[in-house]
């Protein structure tokens, strides 16, 4: 079957907005303004592998499946960093990089639904003070700062996100979490036997284990299935639509409405301003054979992920947006601590849903030195065995050098400590913004379209780097308290391990100390907004897409009402909102 | 040059591929696949069990650097939904049914202009945006000349520990691509041509791909989990692979080396 690259309304020809990205940032901005009567065109880099995205019959019937090699080995929905790699440094002592870490820097998939589809859509809100941290903390050489919109505001959106999409969960469970206004929309679904050994051993320590707050759906929800616990899931797209994308629930809503035109495998390039750079007049693409395209609307939006929108404001003109001197600064990832349980029997990881359980002791308090600032602690099951395989390959290597020893190799395969016997809890940590970690534009190396690629200027600052030395102590007890024969904590890699990017078009209340205001939309470029993670001032300890989509459709709201942004909450999910 | 075995193509033409694909011989020698098939085995030992030339190595290389001599959409990713392995589930019970699916992993997805681009650099090699990319099939021809050369008698005679000192004589890189191409072979789904009669997973205890049965149904009330193969409770039955003592005293090193801890 030939892939469409055209979808929604193709006969539109004339745009309200462009939304450039149609991932999690993207798809609720495109149904808000399309089920509001605005015209959208979206456009995405990457192909489209939901075939009928557009169909109001059924759902799409997803090209993704349970194949190892295709999604995790050959990068299915990834980028192909041969052709379009980014490149590294820590510091500008580097020199232009460093040419070891050439390739897939912390890219996130490209792909019609974007991030949102690789992710096991883990949704756990910010807690409220989370937003503060620019008053609550004081730490030299970071730039914390507090958010322009605060928790009750954004309150309302993240319950209408959790409606749109579907969430499961349990209030109330994680004891540290913000007031909420509604329960979630579903209960949790089953839980994985790994996660209740450890939440035997958190328990045992006086921790609180909770359901982890996901999109996927427990119940059948919106017309998409429960899900059936295929097991392949963190780092796969859902070949059955019981994940809830912002792809399969908001983007499809708004190609359903008639508003509404997304086109596949359209990569932007420019974007074109009037003299002054005041306004944005058109943006240039490069479509799927390779031919330039030009789009105009009335107002544009960024969502292409923290690195790409960066990249594209600096592709078009450096100034541009940038009187502050911030885009592309403030970058930020997730720091990850990661440790690994082995457990004497096979506790069947690579069941359910990864992560079906979590726990947020470790996510501390401002100023406690008691309880540094860390983040939620996901229970994790194992992988598979093409990974696992690597795996041993790097221990093996690592150990001895001399000689490959196939025999012990082959053991580890069918023993599997490292799949089928081990429980992996991941902190993901704040990460103190710095306004040296940035993205610019690398001065040689290129894409297969010639383009100057982003390059990608990171240090860890010692405040995570500090909680992560704290909290290391606190995963071992816990894996120990839970049966587990062997604990480590995993070593950390040249790059980040977490693909959660924030920061690069800081969002704040000044136009000197931010890039974009507390709508999304730039100081300095009156139609140009952002609705993506490069809005977050700061990165929280918890998993970020749950706030990009409650940002992207107060983003998106604002649009339609400045004054009165809540006023465009619908009271029900995507198929109330399709029916009205 | 001659052409790989003609009953190794017609399995990867069988397993992988629609009508649209006429599938070409990789350019390996007779004596190139019979070093790659002894280097294999040195990566994943056969003894009662199948090492890396059964588990289907030579097929799987032989379909990924034959990917773009097809007509259709190159053989890099089977398509999807669902392979046939799996029937659906009864919605009452949870159980598998008599109902199978149709194979979307019999035909290949059609590659983006970029996807392509990079698939046929990395097989074929050529001009990157950022330099010349030597591709697989040119690695693996040098490779394994290298380890000819190294080699003291031809390749099919060679004795496991003769081709250990092989294996070991060679260059990292290439080591280390042979370990993946091998392990991928072992245990990526059929459809890529290794894996033969899912031994690659039976050898490892992996159920494989599961849809679309699953492993837990909402009957509309409760989850029902598959009693052989539960997700919320220990396995039935015994172990059948315990820890042994080598790999203890090798995760003992780990966590020791790592600064770990033991239960």
């Amino acid at each position: 079957m030939t892939r469409a690259t055209v979808l929604g309304n193709t006969s539109l020809a004339a745009f309200d907005t462009i939304v450039i990205g149609s991932g999690a940032g993207g798809g609720p901005v495109a149904y808000v303004l399309a089920t509001n009567g605005k015209k959208v065109l979206v456009l995405e880099a990457g192909p489209n592998h939901l075939d009928g995205l557009d169909s109001p019959d059924a759902p799409p019937t997803p090209r993704f499946s349970n194949d190892e090699l295709k999604i995790e080995r050959r990068n299915f929905i990834e980028v192909q960093a041969s052709v379009e790699p980014r490149t590294w440094r820590t510091t500008t002592s580097d020199g232009d990089r460093i040419d070891a870490l050439t390739g897939n820097v912390q890219a996130l998939p490209k792909t019609v639904g974007g991030g949102c589809l690789h992710a096991d859509l883990k949704m756990p809100r910010f807690e409220p003070t989370d937003f503060q941290f620019g008053s609550l903390l004081d730490v030299p050489g970071a730039t914390f700062a507090d958010w322009p919109v605060q928790y009750d505001e954004l309150e309302p959106f993240y319950a209408w996100g959790e409606r749109l999409l579907g969430v499961q969960g349990l209030a109330g469970a994680n004891p540290f979490e913000g007031p909420r206004s509604s329960d979630y929309p579903m209960p949790p679904g089953a839980p994985m036997y790994g996660g209740l050994l450890v939440g035997a051993g958190l328990a045992s320590l006086g921790y609180t284990m909770f359901p982890y707050p996901t999109a996927v759906n427990s119940v059948p929800y919106a017309g998409r299935p429960a899900c059936n616990d295929c097991g392949f899931c963190s780092g796969y797209p859902c070949p059955t639509n019981a994940k809830g994308s912002t792809a399969v629930t908001m983007l499809r809503a708004a190609l359903l409405s008639g508003n509404c035109q997304l086109r596949a495998e359209t990569r932007a390039v420019k974007l074109l301003a009037n003299g002054a750079g005041s306004a944005i007049t058109g943006v240039s693409c490069i479509g799927p054979a390779g031919d330039v395209e030009t789009y105009t609307a009335d107002t544009y939006v960024l969502a292409a992920s923290p690195i790409e929108d960066a990249r594209l404001l600096l592709l078009s003109d450096p100034s541009l947006g940038n009187s502050s001197g911030l885009v592309g600064r403030n970058l930020m990832f997730h720091y990850q601590t990661i440790s690994l349980g082995i457990f004497p029997e096979r506790v069947h990881g690579y069941r359910g849903r990864t992560v079906a359980h979590g726990f947020a002791d470790f996510r501390g308090k401002p100023n406690d030195p008691t309880r540094p600032l860390g983040g939620i602690t996901e229970i994790s099951g194992g992988g598979f065995p093409i990974g696992e395989a690597a795996f041993y390959k790097r221990v093996l290597n690592m150990l001895s050098s001399e000689s490959w020893n196939g025999a012990l190799f082959k053991q580890l395969m069918r023993q599997s400590p490292g799949r089928d016997r081990v429980m992996v809890l991941v902190i993901q940590a704040e990460d103190a913004p710095q306004a040296t970690n940035r993205v610019d534009l690398d001065p040689a190396i290129v894409d297969l379209d010639g383009l100057p690629v982003p390059r990608v200027t990171y240090q860890n600052h010692a405040f995570e780097v500090g909680t992560g030395q704290f909290y290391e102590p606190k995963l071992l007890d816990v894996l120990i308290a839970s049966g587990c024969k062997y604990a480590m904590i995993a070593p950390r890699d040249a790059l980040p391990g977490s693909q959660h990017v924030m920061g690069t078009l800081r969002g704040g209340t000044s136009a000197t100390s931010s890039v974009t205001d507390p709508n999304g939309r730039f100081w300095d470029v009156g139609n140009l907004f952002a609705s993506d993670g490069a809005i977050f001032p700061t990165s929280s300890g918890y998993n970020p897409t749950m706030t990009i989509v409650a940002m992207a459709l107060r983003v998106a709201a604002a649009m339609v009402n400045p004054a009165s942004p809540a006023s465009v909450i619908t009271p029900g999910g995507v198929m109330a909102a399709r029916a009205r | 040059m001659i052409r790989l075995l003609a009953g190794t193509v017609a399995l990867v033409a069988a397993r992988g591929c629609g009508d649209n694909h006429t599938l070409a011989q990789a350019e390996l020698t007779d004596e190139q696949l019979a070093m790659l098939d002894k280097l294999a085995d040195v990566i994943i030992p056969p003894d009662d069990t199948p090492g890396g030339a059964q588990l289907g190595t030579r097929a799987y290389v032989a379909q990924l650097v034959a990917a773009f001599d097809v007509t259709g959409a190159p053989a890099i990713y089977c398509d999807g939904p669902f392979s046939d392995r799996n029937p659906f589930p009864d919605l009452a019970t949870g159980l598998p049914t008599q109902s199978f699916p149709d194979s979307d992993f019999a035909r290949f997805a059609e590659l983006d202009r970029v996807t392509f681009e990079s698939w046929q650099l990395f097989v074929l090699g050529g001009d990157g945006p950022n330099g010349t990319i030597v591709g697989l099939r040119d690695q693996l021809v040098a490779g394994l000349n290298a380890a000819i050369a190294t080699a003291s008698s031809p390749a099919g005679s060679l004795t496991a520990k003769q081709a250990q000192f092989v294996f070991d004589a060679l260059p990292a890189d290439f080591q280390s691509l042979l370990i993946d191409l091998v392990t991928e072979a072992a245990f990526s789904a059929p459809e890529y041509g290794g894996n033969p009669e899912l031994a690659g997973w039976q050898l490892v205890h992996f159920e494989g791909d599961s849809l679309p049965l699953g492993y837990s149904v909402f009957n509309g009330l409760v989850y029902v989990e598959r009693p052989q193969h539960p997700l919320s409770t220990a396995n039935p039955g015994a172990d059948p692979d315990p820890i042994t003592s080598d790999v203890d005293s090798l995760l003992k090193t780990v966590v020791s080396v790592l600064g770990g801890r033991l239960g």
